[in-house]
């Protein structure tokens, strides 16, 4: 269109209608700049060595790598990060999907309502969840006390420190992106399929497995794999109200870089944590495209 | 029919839970603040603004809040003058969009450790026009904005995607050079997007503390990151006072954004 154009004021109009590329520039360069270049330069510092007196000496070996590969204690703290991430998108895809579902089913003020309620976990900051939960599992926090004066317990109880607060607290911060995923997937299916269902005489179990799940599954599974990827990344949380055996990946990264002052095993920690979850994000693109392949 | 009746009761069973567990964290913290004990525990045995006086002495606590907002804002500028014209690109581009638009949403999936040590090892050592980078707000804005830049693109894409391609012809037509037909045409259409891209970046900015705890001194501190590093030092609800300002910031920015936007449609 602009190569057709006479008059000047036109063909620099077309600028704004036409493809204009030049407009990424300003990104790319940030991108490349803030996140190529550092993400270069730590994959160039996993490969250095480490001493005692500084961060790191210049050197190009594989020991971090084999370090963190073969020792025992950083193998179990990659197969408990894998464990609690996986536990924890399991819980947070349930609980979103059935929140989801409930939504969906509504209109009105109603829907407006609990899509407010799904959004808040999405606004509130990770710090804040954790000292909420620090006030809510401990011996002398709500949890405990509710229990008590309700009867329902004899004694003070503590959970906080346990798997079941680190997961509570780490699937606040995914559900809302969860919730999101699914319901946008639920949006697109008309919810006269159910009543349809019901007509012809399944149970509510029997349509839910067989019409809406089947239908839903490719949002499942994309906010399985967000909640997973998201999971494997924190420590913040597992660390301040999980157990303190569960010592993972990204907790041992910023021991090495903060604590041991040790920067090439933090790099290599680094790189293994993103090949596991790019790996996690791969395999889900993988096997969502075979089996809508089977499909069609 | 029975047996729907009761699905449908565990339906709104859950619904409940789920909410309750919604606010928990937030509204146990916000009852806690008024707290007028030593030590944060439960029964609770009198109210008052105590905590809060104590928040707004320590100028620690203030100089961390102020910076929270200084960097939040920071990032607000940079992410959305990197995000308006890559996304009206991206809108416009059809053959290479799928290809970029994923490297540019690509630092979103990457965690806040491995951003946060990364852009420390490889940018803490320069010096830019004589001030070091590390420790500066610039920096930890810019780690933010690793993460506020793809939210705002992939709000705004959409947005200029719906654009009324006339509007803009209209405007050449009759004569406006394109930046202010940009402005004068495109900016008021996109309004709510704009809005909405620009508070994700300021929100996820203000919340963002784990980047920021490896980028910032003690004079750079921000709230959360001081929140999180007087966690188990402290004991008193003081702490809850100063999630409770975080949160409230959060809340009440978002109630501002929500006013603008029903006042300008109802006009």
């Amino acid at each position: 269109m602009a190569n057709t154009d006479i008059l000047p004021r036109r063909s620099a109009m077309s600028a704004l209608t036409a493809n204009v590329p030049w407009l990424l520039v300003p990104a790319l360069i940030f991108i490349v700049f803030v996140f190529g270049w550092p993400l270069l330069y730590l994959l160039r510092m996993s490969f250095n060595a480490h001493s005692g007196a500084t961060v790191f000496v210049e050197a190009w070996t594989l020991e971090n790598y084999l370090a963190v590969l073969t020792e025992p204690a950083m193998l179990t703290e990659i197969a408990k990060t894998v464990y609690i991430s996986l536990v924890t998108a399991g819980v947070t895809v349930v609980a979103a999907f059935f929140f989801a579902q409930f939504v969906w089913l509504r209109d009105g003020s109603t829907r407006l309502i609990f899509l407010a309620v799904a959004l808040g976990p999405m606004l509130i900051s990770e710090v804040s969840v954790i000292i909420g939960w620090r006030i809510f599992f401990p011996y002398n926090g709500l949890l405990s006390y509710a229990l008590v004066s309700t009867g329902l317990s004899q004694q003070k109880t503590n959970l906080l420190g346990t798997e079941l607060a680190a997961v509570v607290g780490l699937s606040y911060i995914s559900v809302s992106y969860c919730f999101f995923s699914i319901l946008s997937v639920l949006n697109g299916i008309d919810r006269g399929l159910l009543t349809a269902s019901a007509d012809l005489g399944a149970s509510p179990v029997r349509t839910f497995f067989t019409v809406l799940l089947p239908l839903a599954k490719g949002g499942i599974a994309a906010a399985f794999t967000q909640a997973f990827v998201f999971t494997m990344g924190i420590y913040a949380t597992t660390n301040a109200l999980g157990p303190d055996s569960l010592w993972t990946v990204p907790y041992e990264i910023q021991l090495q870089m903060l604590t041991r002052r040790n920067w090439p095993m933090a790099a290599a920690l680094s790189v293994v944590l993103i090949a596991i979850i790019a790996f996690a994000a791969l395999l889900t693109q993988w096997l969502r495209h075979r089996k809508g392949g089977r499909h069609v | 029919m029975f047996e729907e009746r009761a699905f449908r009761y565990l339906h709104r069973t859950f619904a409940a839970l789920f909410t309750l567990y919604v606010i928990v964290p937030i509204g146990i913290t916000a009852v806690m603040a008024f707290s007028d004990d030593n030590v944060i525990r439960f029964p609770i045995r009198g109210f008052s603004v105590r905590w809060f006086g104590e928040f707004l002495k320590d100028q620690q606590w203030i100089n961390a809040a102020w910076n929270s907002i200084e960097i939040a804002l920071l990032t607000t500028v940079m992410s959305m003058a990197l995000a308006l014209p890559t996304a009206y690109a991206l809108a416009r581009s059809t053959r290479a969009r799928p290809l970029l638009q994923t490297l540019m949403i690509l630092p979103l999936f990457v965690p806040g450790v491995v951003l946060g040590i990364s852009v420390a090892m490889g940018l803490g050592s320069v010096t830019l026009f004589g001030t070091e980078l590390f420790g500066s707000k610039f920096l930890v804005a810019c780690a933010h904005t690793l993460w506020a830049l793809p939210l705002a693109i992939t709000v705004l894409v959409p947005t200029f995607e719906t654009l009324d391609q006339g509007l803009i012809e209209a405007a050449g037509d009759l004569g406006a050079p394109p930046l202010r037909a940009f402005f004068n045409v495109i900016v008021p259409v996109a309004m709510t997007g704009i809005v909405s891209a620009g508070l994700f970046a300021f929100i996820t900015s203000l919340n963002e503390f784990i980047m920021a705890l490896f980028l910032t001194t003690r004079d750079t501190q921000t709230l959360p990151v001081m929140l999180w590093l007087s966690l188990r030092s402290s004991a008193s609800p003081q702490i809850a006072v100063a999630s409770f300002v975080l949160a409230a910031s959060v809340f009440s920015t978002v109630g501002l954004a929500y006013a603008w936007y029903a006042l300008s449609r109802r006009r």
